[in-house]
């Protein structure tokens, strides 16, 4: 009766590993698209087997044992309780199979760590929560953000099918941007608490510690969108801050790059504007929306010992440049991130005209991008 | 051994012990920082 | 070294006291271990409780029923309550129940510090509990508590780290009883070769508790003064490193897992010959297997760190290090295999919980081998991945030990057999859920799904469904696990002084139950 259910708890276990061996089941790890992701699946494939044989014998003999050496099949006890020579031989066998399997992974490893030569560099800086791209040399920076669709249907209670959003909860408003075939260096960082940069298709995951700077890299010579999340918990929205790579052939990665530096043209104009209040209150409601409402809800009111309301706040009511100061360098020591890099001049000057005027509080002033850019 | 020698061989197997703990507290802050 | 004599005149042969305060002043052994035991069930019962409502929000992809942020604050403390509330509590439960009696001794060396040491873990807890209800809630940075992160907390920072301490205290307070105790309060005639191994593995593991624990200690009282007094251990702005905590953590927390599984790795090592009736196969490498794990456990540390950015000859020691504690863990499966081979099994309820620890056991034990290879790891870490392998090998490997030990010790404790067919009920809705709770875990993080996400993209819908359907089942199993200790300590059929056919040990020369004081007078040992 007992052997019965442990074979059949052992065939389901082997039925498992063999399917394990299909990658895209959706069961193993993924073979990836870059030759780094390949040598480590195969890493992977390799000691897995290593462990599927040693389990197979070491279980096998413990169900042996089970069923022909149970009382109630009438075995007499032996004795034997000591073997130097069983000792030594497993001890050795166990030895001589790691050092098999020690050799190929000091390879990966030593090929993963050689960073030299990268055709172009893309710094990479965690924020809470979001990731942020520069392009060096280039001119190009910008935020990438978890895009509405999934943002909307992952609230608390949206009532929202999370299998109706495409690629829920894996997609961002701003994807990076990378030429195929090309060595792409990653310099990252954070801004303020450790996130981790993970896109399971390169192979390879790597930390982005506030104050000091990883380096990694990345060759992918199928152009398509790579998907992966962040890898280290970093408070309330660790599980939505993903990231998205879009590799393209270098004739549109090109392209692509022309059209973020003429963008970059046109934002800086437009901060020399003078916005009118209907203006600023109806942009800054979007970018509470997209900006603030995490901690402070879409209603203003925060949650209660942890995140401080706006509605009626001493700061969102009182002196302004206390008010800006606020959203412009957050405070340090809580999740009140400093937004200066984040957004421009038109974005924050609408964000505070948007606090003082909305969310049950009724101050009247506004803030003009012109202002903003003054206290940079 | 007597129970007061019996007690005696205790407290110093325990300051020993003590001392070791203090050791690794103290050496943490000492050793395992820059 | 060990010597002990007549410590009682038998004149005042009184019982305990009566009442709540003998609870309260107990220097008592025996009453002591209880009194740990069943602190350790309350808290396996309070994580089990917070995992009930991790696996019920992750049940289906969307946010159903939590804030993020107090999903975080689950995922915190129901490690913290489990690792420090549950299975260390209840490894020095058995401790104090066990190793007095096994070594022919009369009590633990220091029985008012024994009580001390108990006796801050309900406050402790109570602190640490009571951050649920502070402005900013319990801690949500992980029990890794890694900074900058951690520093974010609210209120309930200053008492976790308050709770700590304490924790580590008791801990170290009763580690020294420990190595005090096997030191110098052995029978005459028990030479160190000739302990139990469970008496072995412990005598060890409290060698890691001093060692470790002050460290954990340093760590914590260094987040404490870079939050309130300025300091910049961890702040790259005032030249510090939040790397550094990690090394310093995991410094504490590598051997601090070993500490987890060897008491196990003890009790699994008297179940086995009991239940084979066949003596303990290779006891002399058993002990030399459990010093080279305890050792080499000082120098892997950071094999919970590949991706932080560590030079690579760091990353190639850390992984050589991490492959190499394989051998001697090895060692001990294969010994253990070789106890039962060609004895005359029975399979009783404890031996069927050891049976499965080392099967399941020796399972989290591959999937640690493939996280101890570097370059594999980068796609493991902090991973699902991970949070199976980590289950495994405590769940069905340090808890399953531990409840092996209250079906092998009960009968012993109480004088009360349990029953054996709610017992035989109870291990296979457990193992069965149990498996279905982690195995799929393995697959989630190979596919892509990172660990501490209250939410999770669509094609992870299917495994985290069964995993949790698994956590409901397993839970409700440890609710009937509740049931039948207490309906044991109640009553039962009336345990013989042997209890088990092929034991063999001093605990079974004593009476079920034993005398309130045992071996007053000390043993013959043959």
């Amino acid at each position: 009766m007992i052997k019965l259910k442990q074979l059949f708890a052992g065939g389901l276990v082997l039925t498992f590993l063999s399917s394990v061996a299909q990658a895209e089941y959706g069961l193993n790890l993924p073979l990836g698209v870059t030759e780094t992701s390949k040598q480590v699946y195969d890493l992977h494939m390799l000691i897995l087997w290593v462990c599927v044989v040693i389990g197979v014998i070491v279980f096998g003999a413990m169900i042996y044992s089970m069923i022909y050496h149970r009382k109630s099949r009438g075995a007499v006890a032996s004795q034997f309780h000591e073997s130097m020579t069983a000792e030594i031989i497993w001890t050795v066998i166990p030895f001589v199979i790691l050092i098999v399997m020690a050799v190929p992974a000091t390879k990966v490893l030593i090929e993963m760590h050689d960073t030299s030569e990268a055709d172009m560099k893309i710094k990479v800086t965690g924020y809470q929560w979001k990731w942020r791209y520069e392009y060096i040399g280039e001119g190009v920076d910008f935020f990438s953000t978890l895009d509405a669709a999934s943002n909307e249907a992952r609230k608390l209670g949206s009532d929202i099918d999370p299998s109706t959003v495409e690629n829920y909860l894996l997609n961002v408003d701003n994807p990076l941007v990378i030429p195929a075939g090309k060595k792409v260096g990653f310099l990252l960082t954070a801004s303020d608490v450790i996130h981790s940069w993970w896109v399971p298709d390169f192979g390879w995951k790597k930390d982005a510690i506030p104050g000091f700077v990883n380096e990694a890299w990345v060759k992918v010579d199928e152009p398509g969108v790579y998907r992966g999340q962040c890898a280290e918990l970093c408070g309330r929205d660790h599980g939505f801050m993903p990231i998205v790579v879009e590799v393209k052939s270098q004739a549109d990665y090109e392209t692509w790059l022309a059209e973020q530096k003429t963008g970059v043209a046109v934002a800086q104009v437009d901060v020399l504007k003078e916005l009118d209040s209907a203006e600023l209150n109806s942009k800054g409601k979007d970018i509470y929306n997209a900006n603030c409402v995490a901690c402070h809800q879409q209603n203003g009111q925060g949650v209660p010992g942890v995140f401080p309301a706006i509605t009626g706040s001493t700061i969102a009511t009182g002196d302004i440049n206390q008010h800006i100061d606020m959203i412009m360098n957050g405070k340090a020591g809580t999740a009140m991130a400093a937004f200066k890099e984040q957004l421009n001049d038109v974005e924050l000057a609408a964000v505070v005209t948007y606090q003082r005027n909305s969310l049950g509080n009724n101050v009247g002033d506004v803030v003009q991008p012109t202002a903003i850019a003054a206290l940079r | 051994m007597s129970m007061n020698e019996q007690r005696k061989k205790n407290l110093i197997t325990v300051a020993v012990l003590v001392a070791v703990a203090l050791a690794f507290y103290l050496g943490s802050f000492i050793f395992l920082t820059e | 070294m060990a010597t002990v004599t007549d410590l009682h005149d038998d004149h005042h042969d009184h019982g305990p006291a009566k009442g709540l305060m003998r609870w309260v002043t107990t220097t008592n052994h025996k009453d002591i271990g209880t009194l740990y035991l069943i602190f350790a069930l309350v808290m396996f019962m309070v994580g089990g409780a917070m995992a009930m409502v991790i696996r019920l929000e992750l049940f289906q992809p969307g946010l159903q029923f939590v804030d993020p942020g107090f999903f975080n604050q689950m995922t915190t403390v129901h490690a913290l309550v489990m690792i420090f509330g549950g299975v260390m509590p209840a490894f020095v439960g058995l401790a104090n129940w066990m190793l007095p009696i096994m070594i022919g001794g009369p009590d633990m060396a220091l029985p008012r510090m024994n009580n001390w040491s108990f006796w801050i873990l309900p406050f402790a807890f109570a602190m640490l509990l009571g951050t649920f209800f502070m402005d900013g809630g319990a801690p949500a940075g992980g029990w890794t508590l890694y900074p900058p992160l951690v520093l974010q907390g609210g209120d309930g920072f200053s008492f976790m780290i308050f709770a700590i301490h304490m924790m580590g205290i008791s801990s170290v307070m009763g580690a020294i009883n420990v190595i005090v105790t096997i030191l110098n309060m052995r029978a005459p005639g028990m030479t160190l070769m000739k302990m139990p191994l469970f008496v072995w593995t412990w005598f060890i593991t409290a060698y890691l508790l001093i060692a470790v624990m002050p460290v954990l200690a340093g760590a914590v009282t260094m987040l404490l003064t870079d939050r309130f007094y300025d300091t910049t251990f961890f702040s790259a702005a005032g030249g510090g490193d939040p790397v550094l905590f990690q090394h310093i953590f995991w410094f504490f927390g590598h051997p601090e897992v070993y500490i987890l599984i060897l008491p196990a790795f003890g009790v699994i090592s008297a179940i086995i010959p009991t239940f084979a009736r066949k003596p303990l196969f290779g006891y002399s490498s058993m002990v030399y297997a459990t010093s080279s794990i305890a050792f080499l456990s000082f120098i892997v540390w950071a094999h919970h760190m590949f991706t932080v950015g560590l030079p690579l000859q760091a990353e190639l020691f850390f992984m050589y290090a991490t492959m190499l504690i394989a051998v001697p863990t090895g060692v001990k499966v294969f010994n253990w295999i070789s106890t039962m081979w060609k004895g005359s099994l029975t399979f009783e309820t404890p031996m069927l919980f050891a049976i499965g620890f080392v099967i399941m056991f020796t399972i989290g034990g591959f999937s640690g081998l493939m996280l101890a290879i570097a370059p594999a790891d980068f796609q493991y870490h902090d991973t699902y991945f991970v949070v199976a392998h980590f289950h495994y090998v405590l769940v069905t490997g340090a808890v399953y030990s531990i409840m092996a030990s209250v079906y092998y010790w009960i009968p012993k404790w109480t004088g009360n057999m349990y029953s054996e067919k709610l017992g035989q009920w109870h291990f296979w809705l457990s193992t069965i859920s149990v498996n279905i709770l982690f195995f799929p875990q393995h697959f989630l993080g190979l596919a892509g799904m990172p660990r501490r996400i209250p939410d999770y993209s669509v094609q992870f819908a299917e495994f985290n469904m069964w995993s949790s359907i698994g956590g409901f089942a397993f839970g409700l199993s440890q609710v009937f696990f509740c049931y039948i200790v207490y309906k044991t300590i109640k009553g039962g059929e009336k345990a013989t002084d042997q209890v088990w056919e092929g034991a063999e040990g001093l605990e079974w020369t004593l009476s079920s139950p034993p005398p309130y004081h045992s071996f007053s007078k000390a043993p013959e040992i043959k």
